[in-house]
């Protein structure tokens, strides 16, 4: 045992002709909280209710607390879940909802409404126990499915995309609250999103799923700056992509320049490969200690508030280029639409992935 | 705190959970076993009997060469194609009007109007055609109308099913102009388009599938109707009638096996048209659509009132003049008012008792087939194993609403009277009508439980596992009562159509299970007349009074127990 | 609730097998086309003489009683029929689902009202006449003669104004026609029904229907039988009935044990009721002419001398030939629309 609370391994599943899971493996530890994160369709939702128990995997393992729970029935497993559409039994109160799951464990009258007290206290709905779902908001309908999913202090907690129906600000709200929940509870958390910002937010570590396979997992920062693959680059943050090609020597060709690129990838030289480098990593403000350069007319300027977006026009480059400035760059070099300027592409903010297929 | 950190305590049962599983494998099982044994079987002894003679042997096709050979048999397809197509033509027409008058336009008493159209739904087909012989019979108060052409024929038949079918075709062209998007037209108007054009691009295509929807049922309704050619039909025969006489008159059950037979083919072609029908319009259905708040205009509101107007002045008529006959001593000849018609022990059909028997028969298929059909969906739409049983399931749910009542009620006898079958302590029971009846209303009662099923969360099973809640608990503690609407109105249907059934059970009963439909059949069919449409109407009043106190019940029920139902 | 209902609910659920023989005394299952108001009757005289055997009624038109009793050929639920018509006894008959035997007091029958096999399969009760149903004030109406014999039917005055049973479904249309095919010969039978046909209305299904349309005015002449008619006019129907000249065909009620009943005693004493004075007596109540001669009284409505009218029906005959005639009879009339 590698002393994971969860381990998936090999975890592969298909509808027919059709893939959606393809030989995952993974392991969790003992109160981390993971986002399984991707666009719809990559088999992140699939792979949540395959450690749940609610659609078996075709093959591959998973051991729960050190035991094989591979096979065994939903209601065998040890787990708690949240759905987006809150699920929360429409006929039944707050505190009738709250309590399903205590109910049929023997627990006494008094032990279960104090329970039930207390988890209405630690959602901040001390008073709605006697209300029925359709009388709360969505916000607050959400918190009593959680607290339904922690009533029975499970070991695993899945939530598959708990903020997804909710208005922007709740959700932002929410999100701190459930983050902050987990924490005191220390329950090992599993989170389906497709909202990056969700993931990187909330997660201690994040899977990046694509097409029924694991591109990447790390903590959000690993995540953001040393994306593995385009796709997680593409898929998380902003990110440009320029056609260039690698050299001899070890530069890479974009347009008409030379750039020089720090990367542990080995890349055959005289190959097309895809360069990229986030908005916000382009500098135009340097000390001479500029290697990197390309000059660039600015073709359209956004005003964001704290800082602007401006699309550029790279010299020998078809595709435009989108870079962040502050609103101090822009000031003080009075950058605006039909500005020149020389832009510094920093050796360690480059990413080399393969061209595109 | 220290509550919550506690790690769980495994209390419950693996071998217990699993038994759970072995529990609803054995409803799928028992589910598919009922089917089975209900729908499956007897049609497959119905299938062997049209290829048997008369000692049993098999002929291969040959009743069927026999049978076209046989003019007057053959003849019996055109007319029932023939009657089936020009009702629907009217009755969707009909219906289209009247549905666009309460869906599109403003006219006043909308609701009211709508409550009357509903009328002929509870009554069975034989009233209107009763109806028809005091109006345009020869002693008829409008035969003149007629301008000397018979009603006993076509005439009759098309009139007394068409008063028949109407509501059901009102109902889904209601639901389907109910459906359409108000922007489209917002649209059309910013466009300038006439409102001839709109009509043809917008509405019609929007009610497309519900037109073609309510046309095959219609068409399907008037092809396996039995009441209305028998009472009013004269030797205007059909299909229905064919079988009828086949098996009653003649003794011929292979040539009756061999009709029904032959209808069930546009019957299965009219489902298999249903269930494409039903597919395309649940993709319409799934936009977001605006509801289309209609404006005033004169015109059209008021020539739209005066058409609903008259097509209730019919409905009244038709069923007015039925319950004015049932009163009266001795028509033509003695207008006399009298309850005479109503003392049903003094008549050869079965009397009072047979009244009884209905009522009994109906309640017993609302409460074991809602049970029944219901607790079947559940397991169909909400299990989580067993995929490949369920779908069996729902298939041979589905498989009854190609198979008309008549053709059920032999296949019965083929089936249940076998002496080599263990049920045959069935036959003659109380029991067989109530299974008949459930097995022929089944899959629409099967449709609405899925549907009421598919609405509820998805989840909900999901969660429950999680928390580690037996699934029986949680139909009982929510499904159920989630579902409680869906469960009356199935039990309702089930009540009033197995009150008014005659095509089902007409093989079927017994002198100790005589039904209040079939004396009604059998008192016309000894040229009691009066009697059976007060059979009639009496079998009508009791579906109003069933429904209103339906009506009545669901609403006590639903402000007791639905508070939840309430939003914000 | 009853008893009877809880019974039933029970079966329903499927939980108990119908418990046929609850009670102490012996249940016979009779399956009978009397008319309902009758079978009181018939039941409680019988009882007088037998209190130990009850009669479980199983009533239906003839019809339904012939094809339920053939449907269940294989496994047969009746112990006795007591009123069906004789044609649909000697096809039962012919299937062999009869059980000979000679009642008492066999030999004071008329030889006409029974099986001619020494031990018979059934014994009649009563005979059943063909009439014809006349509305006086239909035929004012549209200027009607009256008709005197079967003949006169096929005058064109009346086309349109006759109805007439349907042979395939009722046993009074069937009567009539074997009638008529015995009355005039094969060839000649069949054109006058021929000409009968361009004259004729509508068929009903039932035999009783024409005469109750006639009574209601719905048409001026309905072929039905006698009893019907008596009936009818006895309720104040503007009704005369014609007893055709040529002769009139006719039926008998009959009686008989089905083969295989675990009853056989009790359906023996019933049969022997069945032949009996007191029953005799029971069905000149409604019919004027019973299977013990020197019984009956006059008939209100009825001809004088009924027996006279009756044509010398040969049953074997028209049962031995009930399909081929009924299939000529589907092929000549049934095909045509609207026969008007």
């Amino acid at each position: 045992m590698n002393g994971a609370y969860l381990s998936i391994k090999n975890v592969s599943k298909s509808f027919g002709d059709f893939t959606a899971l393809s030989n995952i493996s993974l392991d969790i530890r003992e109160g981390e909280f993971v986002c399984f994160l991707g666009p719809s369709g990559c088999g992140k939702t699939t792979l949540l209710r395959a450690v749940a128990g609610l659609d078996l995997q075709t093959e591959g393992e998973i051991h729960q607390a050190g035991e094989d729970v591979s096979w065994l029935t939903p209601d065998q497993r040890d787990f708690g879940i949240v759905f987006q559409s809150y699920a929360l039994f429409p006929n039944l109160t707050v505190a009738e909802n709250i309590a399903y799951g205590l109910k049929n464990r023997k627990t006494s009258r008094s032990k279960l409404n104090a329970r039930v007290e207390e988890l209405l206290e630690m959602i901040g709905l001390p008073e709605s126990g006697v209300k029925y779902p359709s009388q709360l908001s969505g916000g607050q309908q959400q918190r009593v499915a959680l607290a339904r999913a922690i009533a029975t202090s499970p070991g695993l907690l899945l939530l598959d995309e708990p903020l997804s129906a909710l208005d922007a600000l709740v959700r932002v709200h929410l999100r701190s609250e459930i983050k902050e929940l987990q924490r005191k509870l220390g329950v090992t958390t599993i989170m389906v999103t497709h909202d990056q910002e969700e993931a990187l937010a909330m997660a201690d570590k994040i899977v990046v799923m694509n097409h029924g396979v694991i591109e990447q997992i790390g903590t959000p920062e690993e995540i953001y700056s040393r994306p593995k693959t385009a796709f997680v680059a593409s898929f998380i943050g902003q990110m440009n992509f320029l056609s260039s090609r690698m050299l001899d020597d070890g530069k890479v060709q974009v347009g008409g320049q030379l750039l020089d690129c720090e990367h542990d990838k080995l890349f055959q030289p005289d190959n097309d490969m895809q360069l990229a480098i986030r908005p916000e990593d382009i500098r135009v403000r340097y000390n001479g200690d500029a290697t990197n350069t390309m000059p660039a007319d600015v073709r359209h300027v956004e005003f964001l508030g704290s800082f602007v977006r401006s699309e550029l026009d790279v010299d020998g480059i078809m595709e435009p280029v989108i870079a962040e400035f502050s609103m101090n760059d822009v000031r003080d070099l009075q950058i605006a639409k039909g500005s020149r300027l020389m832009l510094d592409l920093p050796s360690s903010r480059i990413h080399l992935f393969e061209s595109a297929r | 705190m220290s509550v919550i950190t506690a790690r769980p305590v495994n209390d419950w049962n693996p071998l217990s959970l699993r038994r759970e599983q072995l529990l609803q494998l054995i409803g799928v099982l028992f589910g598919i076993v009922v089917l089975l044994l209900t729908v499956l079987m007897p049609l497959y002894a119905i299938l062997s009997k049209s290829m048997e003679n008369s000692s049993g042997d098999f002929v291969g096709l040959d009743n069927f060469i026999e049978y076209a050979a046989t003019p007057s048999l053959a003849s019996s397809v055109t007319h029932s194609l023939t009657i089936a197509s020009v009702t629907t033509l009217i009755v969707v027409t009909l219906a289209l009007i009247c549905a666009y008058a309460l869906q599109r336009s403003c006219m006043p008493f909308r609701g009211t109007i709508r409550l009357l159209m509903m009328g002929p739904i509870f009554a069975p087909s034989l009233l209107p055609a009763i109806s028809m012989v005091y109006l345009f019979g020869n002693q008829g108060v409008l035969k003149s109308w007629l301008m000397g052409e018979s009603i006993y024929g076509p005439i009759g038949v098309v009139i007394s099913l068409s008063f028949w079918c109407f509501p059901a075709a009102l109902m889904i062209i209601s639901t389907a102009l109910s459906n359409t998007d108000a922007r489209l037209y917002e649209s059309a108007r910013a466009l300038r388009t006439s409102a001839l054009r709109t009509f043809l691009t917008v509405t019609l295509p929007s009610i497309k599938y519900g037109l073609i929807s309510a046309g095959f049922v219609v068409f399907t309704l008037v092809l396996t109707d039995f009441g209305a050619p028998k009472v009013i039909g004269g030797q205007y025969n059909v299909l229905a009638t064919d079988i009828y006489k086949q098996v009653i008159g003649q003794q011929n059950f292979q040539m009756g096996a061999v009709v029904s037979v032959i209808l069930l083919f546009p019957a299965l072609l009219a489902f298999a048209v249903d269930r494409w029908v039903q597919r395309k319009q649940v993709a319409l259905l799934t936009s977001r659509a605006e509801p289309l708040r209609p404006e005033p205009a004169a015109i059209r509101d008021w020539s739209l009132f005066a058409v609903c107007m008259l097509v209730i002045a019919v409905i009244i008529g038709v069923l007015g003049m039925a319950v004015y006959a049932s009163f009266i001593s001795f028509w033509p000849y003695n207008l006399e008012f009298t309850l005479d018609n109503y003392q049903f022990d003094l008549m050869d059909g079965g009397g009072w008792d047979a009244y009884e028997n209905s009522l009994e028969m109906a309640l017993y298929t609302a409460l074991f087939g809602t049970a029944l059909i219901f607790s079947h969906a559940y397991l169909v739409e909400k299990l989580a194993g067993f995929r490949l049983l369920r779908t069996l399931l729902h298939l041979m749910a589905m498989v009854p609403l190609a198979v008309p009542g008549l053709v059920l009620g032999l296949a019965y006898i083929f089936f249940f009277n076998s002496p080599d079958n263990p049920l045959n302590f069935l036959y003659g029971s109380m029991a067989i009508l109530v299974i008949c009846t459930i097995a022929h209303y089944y899959t629409v009662c099967h449709l609405t439980a899925v549907t009421a099923l598919k609405q509820i969360d998805a989840e909900f099973e999901a969660v429950s596992a999680s928390l580690k809640v037996p699934f029986y608990i949680t139909f009982w503690r929510v499904t159920l009562p989630v579902c409680l609407p869906a469960l009356l109105e199935i039990a309702i249907y089930l009540f009033v159509n197995a009150l008014n059934t005659v095509s089902a059970v007409v093989f079927l009963y017994s002198s100790d299970t005589m039904l209040a439909s079939i004396s009604v059949l059998n008192m016309d069919d000894a040229g009691d007349i009066a009697p059976a449409a007060a059979m009639g109407v009496l079998l009508m009043f009791t579906c109003i009074g069933v429904k209103l106190i339906h009506w009545l019940l669901s609403h006590m029920l639903l402000n007791r127990t639905q508070g939840w139902r309430q939003s914000r | 609730m009853k008893m009877k209902s809880i019974i039933r609910a029970l079966s329903v659920a499927g939980a108990v097998v119908v418990a046929a023989n609850a009670q102490a005394a012996t249940e016979l299952t009779v399956y009978t086309a009397v008319e309902a108001e009758d079978l009181k009757r018939y039941a409680k005289e019988f009882n007088k003489q037998y209190p130990d055997i009850k009669i479980k009624w199983v009533r239906d038109s003839t019809g339904i009683v012939t094809a339920k009793l053939l449907a269940e050929k294989a496994n047969p639920q009746a112990d006795v029929v007591w009123g069906l018509a004789a044609t649909s006894l000697l096809v039962l008959k012919g299937e062999d689902l009869l059980q000979p035997y000679a009642p008492e007091g066999l030999d004071k029958l008329s030889a006409k009202f029974r099986d001619s096999d020494a031990v018979p399969s059934w014994v009649g009760m009563d005979a059943w006449i063909a009439s014809i149903c006349f509305n006086t004030v239909e035929a004012k109406k549209h200027n009607l003669s009256k008709p005197a014999s079967w003949q006169d039917l096929t005058k064109p005055e009346y086309k349109g104004h006759i109805i007439m049973p349907n042979p395939n479904s009722s046993g009074t249309g069937f009567l009539d026609v074997s009638s008529w095919l015995q009355i005039y010969g094969e060839d000649k039978g069949w054109s006058f029904m021929d000409g009968l046909h361009n004259n004729i209305a509508r068929y009903t299904h039932s035999g009783s229907k024409p005469c109750k349309l006639a009574a209601s005015g719905e048409t001026a002449i309905g072929v039905s039988f006698a009893f019907r008619g008596a009936k009818l006019k006895t309720k104040g129907a503007p009704l005369d009935l014609v007893f055709p000249s040529e002769g009139l065909g006719w039926d008998m009620e009959a009686a008989a044990i089905i083969k295989g009943t675990d009853k056989l005693d009790a359906a023996q004493k019933l049969m022997d009721f069945v032949a009996s004075k007191p029953a005799n007596t029971l069905y000149n109540k409604g019919y004027a002419v019973v299977a013990m001669p020197g019984i009956a009284k006059p008939v209100k409505h009825f001809p004088e001398n009924p027996e006279a009218l009756m044509i010398d029906n040969n049953f074997e005959w028209a049962a031995q030939n009930r399909m081929a005639i009924l299939k000529e009879w589907q092929n000549r009339y049934d095909s045509k629309s609207d026969p008007k």
